[in-house]
């Protein structure tokens, strides 16, 4: 009990702060899977702030066989998307393979997705991470050997 | 108590015996209960209908009674779960005062991990998956990212 508390506190208190809750893709990372043995999520606060190839904040969710999940993922992208500044997508084997967006900074911190889905390489594996800090897209880019 | 003589015994029986059929009104019923607890005499059907009507009374007390405990608990519950709730949200909020927050978690496989540099790790090695990832159309995307970094407004996405 004590230990659920100080989760759903962290949670709201972490979750607030960052601007991922303006992004549809929020919904993957309510908690819904968390239990879920074939899913991680993954939450990094790093406090850095001030350099411009900061990261801020790292927040991302991996699914393994668990494709069926992909369309869900895909629909929530598709619609973050329609407000993205900037985006990278490509289409392998009718899924979407791989996605980059940026969308417009807020609080001075700009914000990124990536997603890929492996399974056209035969990897039944989701990953979507949103980042938010100073750093560009070049940064990103580089960091993420993108 | 009142001494009676057989005449009067006798209509008192009659009242009984209507009662039992259910054929006495209201007022018969309480002048009949009037009777049978004021008279000194004791016959079968008296007896059974002081029996009668004693346990309806002790019924309807206990009722009262009953209905007045369970309306006390309710009562009692109400403040006691009111400062439950009380007592619930002060503690919260002291705990969430004096507890530091932590700034990475993870759910990895089902499994919740607050240890900051486990999930700094885990985070790095999925970062690190992503970006050993080995594929053709990921390496020309690289390549056109670095050649040009373009921007498409009008994709399916």
């Amino acid at each position: 009990m004590k230990r659920l508390l100080i989760y759903i506190l962290a949670i709201m208190a972490v979750a607030s702060t960052y601007s991922q809750d303006k992004l549809q893709i929020k919904a993957l990372f309510d908690g819904r899977y968390h239990s879920n043995p074939n899913v991680s999520e993954f939450m990094v606060d790093t406090n850095n702030s001030g350099d411009a190839n900061d990261i801020t904040y790292i927040h991302g969710i991996t699914m393994t066989d668990m494709q069926e999940e992909a369309s869900i993922v895909e629909h929530l992208l598709r619609q973050d998307g329609a407000r993205a500044i900037d985006k990278v997508v490509h289409y392998k084997g009718g899924v979407l393979f791989y996605g980059f967006y940026q969308f417009s900074k807020v609080k001075k911190r700009n914000r990124y997705i990536i997603y890929v889905n492996q399974k056209p390489n035969d990897v039944d594996k989701i990953a979507l991470i949103y980042i938010e800090g100073e750093a560009s897209k070049e940064v990103i880019y580089k960091k993420f050997n993108l | 108590m009142k001494r009676i003589d057989d005449n009067t015994i006798e209509l008192i029986h009659e009242l009984i015996d209507r009662y039992f059929e259910a054929q006495t009104s209201a007022e018969e019923e309480k002048l009949l209960r009037q009777i049978i607890v004021s008279i000194d005499i004791s016959t079968e059907k008296i007896d059974r209908c002081r029996a009668v009507m004693g346990l309806f009374a002790a019924q309807r007390t206990a009722g009262k009674n009953i209905k007045a405990n369970v309306s006390k608990r309710i009562a009692i519950l109400r403040y006691a779960a009111a400062a439950a709730v009380f007592v619930a949200i002060v503690t919260i909020s002291i705990f969430a005062i004096q507890q530091p927050q932590p700034t990475s978690m993870a759910w990895i496989n089902g499994e919740y991990i607050t240890d900051e540099q486990a999930v700094q790790e885990f985070a790095a090695s999925q970062i690190r998956e992503i970006a050993n990832m080995n594929d053709d159309a990921l390496s020309s995307i690289r390549e056109s990212i670095y050649e040009t970094t373009y921007t498409i407004t009008s994709s399916k996405l």
